[in-house]
Parts: C-alpha cells; structure tokens; sequence
C-alpha cells in the first residue's frame, strides 16, 4: 500500500502548524514560570501528541519517538513533576526544530536524534526515569483505556492476519509475491497508527519496521529470501509477545528490531545502483534532475530512502520545499464565496448564449456589465485565497529574538503588531528570510548589552518591534529596535575608507542616502562581524530579495535612539492595476503602486512649467521640486550609437528621432523648442522613499494587466519588470521605475529637493478644487487632498446593500453622495455622467458631484469662516458665491464608521495647531479627523505659547512662518521652559528646502510638508506614542 | 527519418529540426523593446502568451532583416515542451530552450523536407568560424544546398 501523497501534504501542513503553535507556547511558557497557565500546557500536550500520532501514522517512526519523548516531558510538566524554565523549554525548542529540519525532508526518516533524545530525558530527570517513563504510561493508559482495549482487539487480529499475509508471502511467485507484500505491509501499518494513538510506541516501533522491510519487497527491491522471512517471522513473534503484555517494558524487542532495520536498510541501499538497470525507463532515471516538477510529489511518498546516491541529495531539497509550497488552507468560506461566483458565471454564460441567440443588444451590453462584476469579484477571492497572515512569519521570529538575546547575553523584548495584515503566500515566503536578516541584524548591531543600556540611562530591556501595516496598495513591515542606532557621517566615512566613495561625493550624500549606502554590497559598519549576521548575507542581498518581488526598503536612525528598516511590499504579484502610457512610440505599463498622481500639463504651458536646474530638469509640484525623466529618452539612451550605423535599419531604431541621439544635455536643450507644443503628462513615481516625474506623452487608459514574466534577454536591459497582452491585444512592457530612476543618474536630496536656495513663490497648498451637485452652494476640497477625479457614466454605479460602488483600479470604492452629509441639500445630479472626487486613503472612496467648476488659489489671506456642521470645516465667498469646505475624512468616518484605519492611541489626546492660514488649519485639523483628537487652534506663535501655558497639551503642530512669532521662536521660547521638555512639538511647513534642519535645531521633533497627509499622521502617531522620548537638543 | 522545416533568410536556404519547433505564426506585429541586444527584435503575442522575437540574421552578423507580408515568426518548443516530445527521446539537452517562448524572424516558410537520418553532411570548412557554431551541417537537394541550423546553439549565443 502507498501512503496517499495528499495525506502526507495535510500531515506536513498541520504538524508545520502545530509546530509553530507549541513553540509560541513553549516561550510562553518559559516567559510565565511556575505559575503557567494549565491551559497552555494542556494544549501545548494536545499539539506535540497529534504530531507525534500523525507521524506514527505515516510511519516516520523516528519522528514519532522524538514527538512522544516531547510529550512525555510536557506531559511531565502537566503532573507538575517539572517546572517550566529555561532548561525545560530548550530541549522542547531543540526538538521542534528537529521535527521541522523533519518535515522538509521527510524521505529521510534515518536522522540521528540521539542527542535531542538525549536532552529531554536528562530533563525528566535522570535518578528515576522509569518511573517516570511508567507514570507517563500510565498517564496514557488511563486517558486512552478504551482506545486501548479496542487497540489491543484488533491488533491481536492483525498479527494473525499478517502471520497468514506471511506464509502466503512465503509460497508465493511472480507478481504474487507483491500483492501479498502489499497486503503484509498494510496490515503492519494499521497497527502502527493504532499503537501511536494508544502511546504503546514499543509495538508501533517493531510494527512499522516489520512493515518497511514489507513494503521493499513489495517495491520489488529485495527478494524473499530466508533472511528476510527469517527477520519477518521473527519480528512478528515478537510483536505477538508484546500484544500480550503491552505494559511490560521488560520484554526484550531490540534484537528483533535491530535485525530488520538493518535488514531493510541494506536491502534498499542494495536496491539503489541495480534499479537504474532494471527498475523504471531509462529516459527517466538517466536525467532525474530534469525531470518536470510534477514527478517529485511521486518520489515523497516512498519513506524508505531507495534512490540512488547522486539524486538523493539534491532530491529531499526540492521534495521539502514542493511539499509545502503544493498546499494551502483555505476558509471555507472563501470556497462557498468562489462556489457561489462561479455560479453566477455559468448563469451569465447562460444569459449571454440567449441574448446572443436572440440578438438582443440592449441585454447584451447588461450582460456584459454583469460579466465584469462577476470576472472581477472572481478574481479577487481567487486572490485572497492566496492571502496569508504576516503573523504566520512573525511567529517564527519570535523564537528568533528568544534564542538571539539568550546568545547575545541581551534582554530583547519582541513586540509586534499587524500581525493580521495578509500578504500573497509567494510575497510571504519570499521576505520570511530577508526579514530574518534584519531581525538578527536589529539584536546582534543594535540593541546594546543590558550594561551598556542600563549606562545609557535606557532601560536594561531592548525593545524590537516589528509592525506590518496597509498603506495604500502597498503593505508596510518595519524592523525598529530602540539600540544604538546608526549615524550618517559615520557611514560617510565608512564608504570613503573602503574606496567606494571620494569624500567629496560623500560629503554631498544626503541623510537618507548616507543610511541607504547600508544596502550596498560589501558595506558592514559593524566592526566585528559576528557570527550571527555576517554570515556571508549582507543587506545587499536582503534588497535584492525585496526588490526582486516589487518592494523596496529604506533605513532611518538617530544615533543612540535606534533603527528602523521599512520594507515596503505589494500586496501580489500575479494581476496588479497599472496606467498605461505612451513615450514617443513606446507602449508601456506603470504599475498604480508606483504612482502618486499624474500631472497634466498642456502643450503652450509645457516650457515654462519644467525648468532645468544644473542639467537636471525639474517641476515645482506644490512647492516641491520634483525632478523629471523624460521615459522615452531614457529607453533610448543606450543603443544609439549602434542604431545610428544603420541607415535603413528595423522599426525599434526608427523610433529615434535623430535629435535625440545625442549627449543627454543636449536633447533637452533641443526639446525644450517646438516640439513642446503638445501636451505632456508627468507620472509622479515613488522609487522608494524618492520620488519622481515620468514624463510621458500620452495616458492611455487605466487596466488591470497580467504581469507576464521577461525572457532572460530582455531582462538585461534593466528598465522593464515585465511585459504583459492589453485588452486589444498589444504588448505593453511594464515599467520598474527604480530601475530607471538608477539609469537617470537621479539624485534625490532630503525632503525631495534637488536644489536648495531657490524658494518656489507658492510653496503654502491653497489651491482647491470647487464643484456642485446641481446647488446653489459650491463645495470645496484641497486639491493636494485629491488624487483622482474620475469621470463616472451613471451606468458604472453599482448598488450593493442600499449602498453605491464604482470600480476604482480593480476594486469596489464607496460612493458617497453629499445629500448624505449635508442636511438641507437638495441636488440634482445630470442623467449621463457624474464625477467621482476621490481623496488620497489608504482605503479608496469617492465623493459625487454633478460638475467639477475649478481649480482656484485661495488667497493667503481668505476669509475662511471656521464651521462647525457635519462634513464641513468652513465657508468662503468665491466670486459671490457661498464655498463650502468639505471634511472629506469626516465624511467617510460619518458614513462608513471605522473605514479609515483606526489610529490607536490618539483618541482623547489634546493636540494644538499653530498656523496663521485658517485654509492651512483646516486642512490640517481634516487630516487628524477621525481619530478622535480634541484639537485646538492658535494662529501664531504668540498665542499658541499663551494656549500652551494655560492648558496641557499631548502635541503642539506649528507652521514655521507666522506673524508676531514665528515657529522657530516659539520651539526656542518652550525649550526655555523647562515644564515643556517633553511636549512633542511638531513643524509643518510650505517651505521646506533647508528649514527642516534648523527646525530639527530649533527643538522640534519632526518636520513635514503641509500637504503630505501621510507623513504627517505618522509624525503625530510618532510623537504621542508613549515609548518615545524626546530628541536629544544638541547644546 | 529526419525532417526539417525549411525557410528562407536573406537568400540562402535554412532548415530547423521539427522536434524543435512548435507552429510558425504570420503574426509578425512585433512590438520593440528598447535597450534591447540588436538581435533582439520585439515581442508578439501568440495566444496571450509573450514571445521574445529574434532577428537570426544579426546573429549571423548580417543586417537585421525587413519585415514583408512574406515573413513569418517560428516559435520553438520551450525545454518543458521539449521534454513532453519526440526531443526528449534523442537524448539531447533540452535545458537551453528555456522556459519562456522563443520565436526566429524568417523571410518566408519553405515546406517541411524529409530525409534519412544520415544524409545530413557536416558543415563545409570554409565557413567562417564563427558562423560554423550555429551549422548543424548541410544537405545538398536537387541544385539547392539546405543549411541545417542547430537550434540550440543559436539559442545560447
């Protein structure tokens, strides 16, 4: 009888998991001591013996011996005979890990475990181990008795029937001789799995190697000889000896055991070399390597270790990894919702075939609007079913952090959150190591000697906390310890001194480039490379990881304050959104990840608009200096000088304009001339914590693609993460856009700005976007709050539970209709088309209006009249007629309650804005709307510093520039005072080339742009998280 | 028995193993990949699936050829292809063929010749060495000489 492979696949998916659990529990236990929580133990024994059963089971005999010597010690702990600690869970995590080395390779069931054997029994204690071993028998009887009696019926039966099975074996010939094998084997294994669950391993032990050396001779690999009937008779009579006392350890077995493990084993390595002659096809035997990954499973199944030397070493590798990659679980209800779509589909179809049939039009183009809901819905459940929870990888470091500080002689105290955020099984398996890296990195270089802490006024317990979050499309996974932290000139020396930089061009490396010199290969600040992370496996190679699935990482530090990694992810691989462009003849796919927003620029406004600063052209976007690479010449760049030998040569070189094929500085100057009359759009593009403009001459459209993956040759030309087949069938090669930010030389300063010195006029975010829903009254919504406007025919609105979606980049978005909010509206929306405004979230919605009227620059000096009415944050005239300032954050929380995610720990904070621009405070007070801050405002420094010391604050938000008294001043006149020292003061500003430093100096903690609404949440959760402490003011 | 698909390329008269090749396609949209190697003419698409398009002639270190109504794309097996076919039974190495589709760029599609397995002759000396690579060997048929390319070479130029 074959083990069932399928069998084999849930028994690796839930040991794994059942070993994940126990090992949480283990710690657990450790961390408890003496008063552990019975439940804990209780189900920590629950785990160990269903992995040991199901292994007995399958006959892996030798994992099944060390899960019940596990189980015996937890079982041990159970009686209370021992008490959790450190010398009682290390031999439990040394045999888990055992179990798992176990589990990805389980043909090799003939693993020495000796020593964790070894290790566990010394724990049960040395002096009396039989009794020991006799109470856990006990133990095991009295719980399982009638399992027991029932065992003990049938069994007696079984040996019988497989005495029989023997003798049949015995006169047999031909193909007899493996049926009845077959059979013996089969009879001997039911007995193994019967034996495990009764804890009587003694009996399960001798069965299942009777039953190995059965299932050679059934494979064919050995003969039926008086050797090996010998052994079988032998073992069997054995076995009838224990059924007969199965308490009795006494009975001696080991002769009979030892006989036909060694039979079997020199059986099967006799088998090996004579199989390659005799055995399978030799088209198949003679290349075993390249055989399609689908013959693997077939080879797991077989536990007795038959192949030949060569391939079995490389074989358990890919067998191990195949194992777990070739199942998943899934919900059950996620199946029912597939079940339930697919449904929908063959009604479609149905539907479709009719309309068809009838040549019915009009029902027709229903159909096809039902198709694409039922597709896309589809679609999506077949992607969550690939969805995991990161909790299942932090579970694993959490282990790490226990054995790293017991290594390091260091307290680390792991803390962890978003642990619920899912990420594509493929994403999550690939970062598990990288992750690891930075992990081992944050406890070996980062956190410091509990001496050392405890020197540094920190306290003696290092804190690690690894965090995963959504963001946008994107999900987020930072590694922060609270150590030693890194600094930046040092990592500026570091690289002069290795040769990797000239000190010049060190000294020009911006903070955020200085930290990110840290992924280059052959960097390691740590003086000592220890065992632990320098093995070979630098962060290098922990971006190479990160980059190849479409993610990237940044470093940030403060000396002495610690480190913190982000690792930002796709949440898949397989379909993502992406806009689809043009640049000159070119086709190309930029995936929505990557992109921030689109500006439009047209054609007569293109020359003033982008201007060239030092070779490098640039585009003021709202007060930043944003640089720009023009896509097209940037794909060009590298084969003209070949195309220009050819005079008539294949369209690819046609594509070039002769212009450009010159020196880079040049083509520039040339464009900058007619050809700039068209209209051209810049993609704003994140290249990791950078960003920067694609200019492009054409936005296509917008489509979810297949990303299909490049043939070697093409992914050489480091431009292109993919190619993929649009709707009407062209190729479009999909853009990375890290890739080209490295082959556009760019070079990104701190906080975006290329070049320092020049102060853009408009640098305060006052423009706003005016629109009405068919009333009298305009409504208004910052236009940096905004990252679409999307043009919606009626028909596209779907209705779900009362309430309106729109497919926005693939997914259903909340549609919200003023009337909803706004109490006294009465709107007419148009028949054909409305606009859906949707604002910049981490989750999508859209706000409907009936027509978009402008774009308008409030004065600095408008009259915003603050209000306080559902939805809406103030009022102004614009050209004689009532603007309403719309809440958009407060609107979604009023509608959909808990739709933005919940920022913990600000509720009831008190927070001030200081910002002289009432436009400015509003804007701000929208961004913190939702999270349940009380908030104040004052509209210079004067009066927030009066505010201040008349009433407690969590956090003062100041503007830099103000009348009367400016931020700076203010941040100088709190440090004066020494009951402010730990108010977290944070700056927001238009202007942002150069003052962040002397912000920073000033005595704020953080400081970010007026429209980055992200950045700045992060700055205010930041500062009001308790474990923070306030920066160290240089003197 | 041996037979070969034979097509045309810049006058002279090639020949591709059949066990090699998957179907030949008139799609000749090809759409380039800047930065591209030269040889490298494009991709099309071929049933949803990517195929990268290679210009045969600039292997050979001659002009990349003209796109005409005549020109055809024929698409090889991928090493997983191979592996299900005849090809594996030859003994021969099917692990350069790759995983992603590859297609040669020809002038226009001859018929499929058969021959006995030993009338393929080895390359004449005066090839220039570094094209003799690429020649499996040529066969001389009624007046023309049929120049049989070995596949797998060209695959890992």
């Amino acid at each position: 009888m074959e083990t069932d492979p399928e069998l084999i696949d849930q028994f690796v998916a839930e040991a794994t998991e059942l070993l994940t659990t126990a090992e949480e529990d283990v710690l657990a236990l450790e961390e408890s001591g003496a008063g552990a929580d019975p439940a804990l133990i209780d189900r920590l024994f629950r785990a160990l013996h269903t992995v040991k059963g199901g292994a007995g089971l399958l006959g892996f005999t030798t994992f099944a011996r060390l899960g019940h010597a596990m189980e015996d010690v937890v079982g041990s702990l159970r009686a209370g005979k021992l008490q959790p600690g450190a010398e009682v869970s290390d031999p439990l995590l040394r045999g888990i890990d055992r179990l798992r080395t176990f589990l990805a390779d389980l043909q090799n069931d003939s693993v020495d475990i000796s020593d964790e054997l070894q290790r566990l029994e010394a724990v049960l204690g040395a002096g009396d181990q039989g009794q020991e071993e006799a109470t856990a028998a006990d133990e095991a009887s009295s719980t399982d008795a009638d399992t027991l009696r029932d065992f003990l019926g049938d069994a007696n039966e079984q040996v019988m029937a497989a005495a029989d099975a023997l003798s049949t074996l015995e006169e047999a010939k031909g193909a007899d001789v493996q049926s009845a094998a077959g059979e013996l084997a089969a009879i001997l294994k039911n007995m193994v799995t019967g034996a495990q669950k009764c804890g009587l391993t003694r009996i399960a032990d001798l069965a299942a190697a009777l039953a190995g050396l059965a299932e050679l001779v059934r494979d064919g690999q050995s003969p039926v000889d008086d050797e090996v009937l010998g052994a079988a008779y032998a073992g069997l009579d054995a076995l009838r000896m224990l059924l007969f006392s199965p308490e009795d350890d006494e009975i001696p077995i080991s002769d009979e055991l030892a006989k036909l493990k060694e039979l079997t084993e020199k059986r099967s390595v006799r088998a090996g070399p004579g199989e390659v002659s005799s055995g399978p096809p030799a088209s198949e035997s003679s290349s075993p390597s390249a055989s399609p990954p689908a013959d693997v499973p077939g080879e797991v199944q077989t536990p007795v270790p038959s192949k030949a030397p060569a391939s079995a070493v490389e074989a358990p590798v890919q067998a191990g990894g195949d194992a777990q990659a070739q199942s998943i679980r899934i919900p059950i209800t996620l199946l029912d919702r597939l079940m339930n779509l697919a449904t929908e589909l063959v009604l479609v179809r149905n539907q479709n075939i009719q309309a068809v049939q009838a040549k019915d039009i009009a029902e027709l183009r229903s159909i096809s609007q039902r198709l694409n809901v039922v597709t896309s819905d589809l679609q999506a459940t077949i992607m969550q079913t690939r969805m995991r929870p990161v909790s299942t990888v932090f579970a694993r470091f959490k282990r790490v952090i226990h054995d790293l500080g017991r290594q390091l002689g260091k307290k680390i105290e792991p803390v962890f959150s978003g642990g619920e955020v899912e990420l594509d099984k493929n994403i999550l398996e690939a970062i598990a190591d990288p992750l690891l890296h930075l992990v081992r990195n944050a406890a070996d270089h980062g956190i410091e000697s509990p001496e050392e802490r405890i020197a540094k006024d920190k306290r003696p317990t290092g804190r690690l906390r690894i965090k995963a979050s959504h963001r946008g499309d994107q999900v987020h996974i930072e590694v922060s310890d609270d150590g030693r932290g890194m600094d930046a000139d040092e990592l500026r020396k570091a690289a002069v001194r290795k040769g990797m930089l000239t000190e010049q061009e060190a000294a020009e490396l911006s903070e955020r480039e200085a930290f990110s010199l840290v992924f280059e290969p052959g960097f390691s600040t740590s003086e000592v490379v220890t065992d632990l992370s320098g093995r070979g496996v630098g962060m290098d190679v922990v971006k190479a990881c990160i980059q190849r699935i479409g993610g990237s990482a940044e470093i940030t530090s403060t000396p002495g304050r610690g480190t913190t990694v982000t690792v930002r992810l796709p949440l898949t691989l397989a379909i993502i959104p992406a806009l689809i462009v043009r640049a000159g003849d070119a086709c190309l796919a930029i995936p929505q990840t990557k992109i921030k927003e689109v500006v439009w620029l047209q054609g007569p406004t293109v020359a003033d608009a982008i201007q060239k600063v030092d070779r490098q052209e640039v585009y003021w976007l709202r007060g930043q200096l944003l640089p720009i690479v023009r896509l097209e010449n940037v794909l060009e760049s590298s084969f003209g000088e070949e195309a220009e030998e050819e005079d008539e040569g294949p369209p690819v070189t046609a594509l070039l304009p002769k212009a450009q094929r010159t020196e880079q500085g040049d083509v520039v100057a040339e464009q900058a001339g007619p050809t700039e009359q068209q209209d051209v759009h810049i993609v704003v593009v994140r290249a990791g914590a950078e960003q920067f403009g694609l200019l492009v001459n054409e936005i296509v459209d917008t489509e979810e693609i297949v990303v299909k993956g490049l043939h070697h040759q093409i992914k050489d030309c480091d431009a292109f993460a993919g190619a993929t087949v649009l709707g009407d069938g062209r190729i479009a090669l999909i853009v990375d856009v890290a890739a080209i930010a490295q082959l556009s030389a760019l070079r990104f300063a701190e906080g975006q700005e290329t070049v320092v010195g020049q102060r853009s006029p408009t640098l305060e975010p006052r423009t706003i976007l005016l629109f009405d829903v068919g009333t009298q009254e305009l409504f208004a919504i910052p236009l940096c709050l905004i990252i679409r406007v999307e043009e919606v025919p009626v028909d596209r609105i779907q209705t779900a539970n009362g309430r309106e979606y729109l497919e926005f980049r693939g997914a259903p978005i909340p549609l919200i209709r003023l009337e909803e909010i706004v109490q006294g509206l009465a709107p007419r929306y148009p028949d054909g088309a409305l606009y859906a405004i949707i604002p910049k979230s981490s989750r999508p919605f859209g706000i409907l209006a009936s027509r978009i009227i402008d774009n308008v620059e409030m004065p600095p000096q408008a009259d915003l009249q603050a209000m306080k009415r559902p939805g809406i944050t103030g009022s102004q005239l614009i050209d004689g007629r009532l603007s309403l300032m719309l809440d958009v954050y407060g609107i979604i929380e009023t509608v959909y309650p808990g739709w933005l995610p919940i920022e913990e720990g600000l509720a009831g904070k008190r927070i001030l804005i200081a910002d002289d621009s009432p436009f400015s405070r509003l804007l701000l007070a929208s961004y913190l709307s939702g999270t349940g801050l009380e908030i104040e405002f004052a509209s210079d420094g004067r009066e927030a510093l009066h505010a201040i010391r008349q009433k407690a604050f969590d956090l003062v938000i100041s503007d830099l520039e103000m009348p009367r008294m400016d931020g700076l001043e203010l941040a100088h006149a709190l440090a004066r005072d020494r009951r402010f020292a730990s108010l977290p003061l944070l700056a927001v500003t238009g202007l942002r080339a150069g003052v962040r430093e002397a912000a920073l100096d000033a005595g704020f903690w953080d400081c970010k742009s007026k429209s980055d609404r992200e950045g700045v949440l992060e700055a205010v959760l930041k500062c009001c998280s308790p474990d923070v402490a306030a920066p160290v003011k240089q003197s | 028995m041996v037979q070969f698909i034979s097509f045309d390329l810049g006058g002279t008269f090639y020949g591709l193993d059949v066990l090699v090749v998957k179907e030949i396609s008139a799609n000749t949209d090809i759409t380039p990949v800047p930065r591209a190697a030269r040889h490298v003419r494009g991709l099309v698409t071929i049933r949803g699936e990517v195929v990268l398009v290679v210009d045969v002639a600039v292997v050979f270190g001659r002009d990349p050829r003209k796109v005409t109504p005549d020109s055809r794309i024929i698409i090889l097996r991928t090493a997983a292809e191979l592996r299900r076919s005849r090809f594996a039974e030859s003994g021969a190495d099917s692990n350069v063929f790759g995983d992603k589709p590859v297609g040669f760029l020809v002038d226009r599609i001859g018929d499929v010749i058969t021959l006995e397995d030993d009338s393929v002759a080895p390359p004449p000396p005066h090839l220039k060495r570094e094209a003799a690579r690429f020649v499996q060997g040529v066969v001389h048929l009624e007046g023309r000489t049929l120049v049989v390319l070995n596949a797998a070479e060209l695959l890992t130029n």
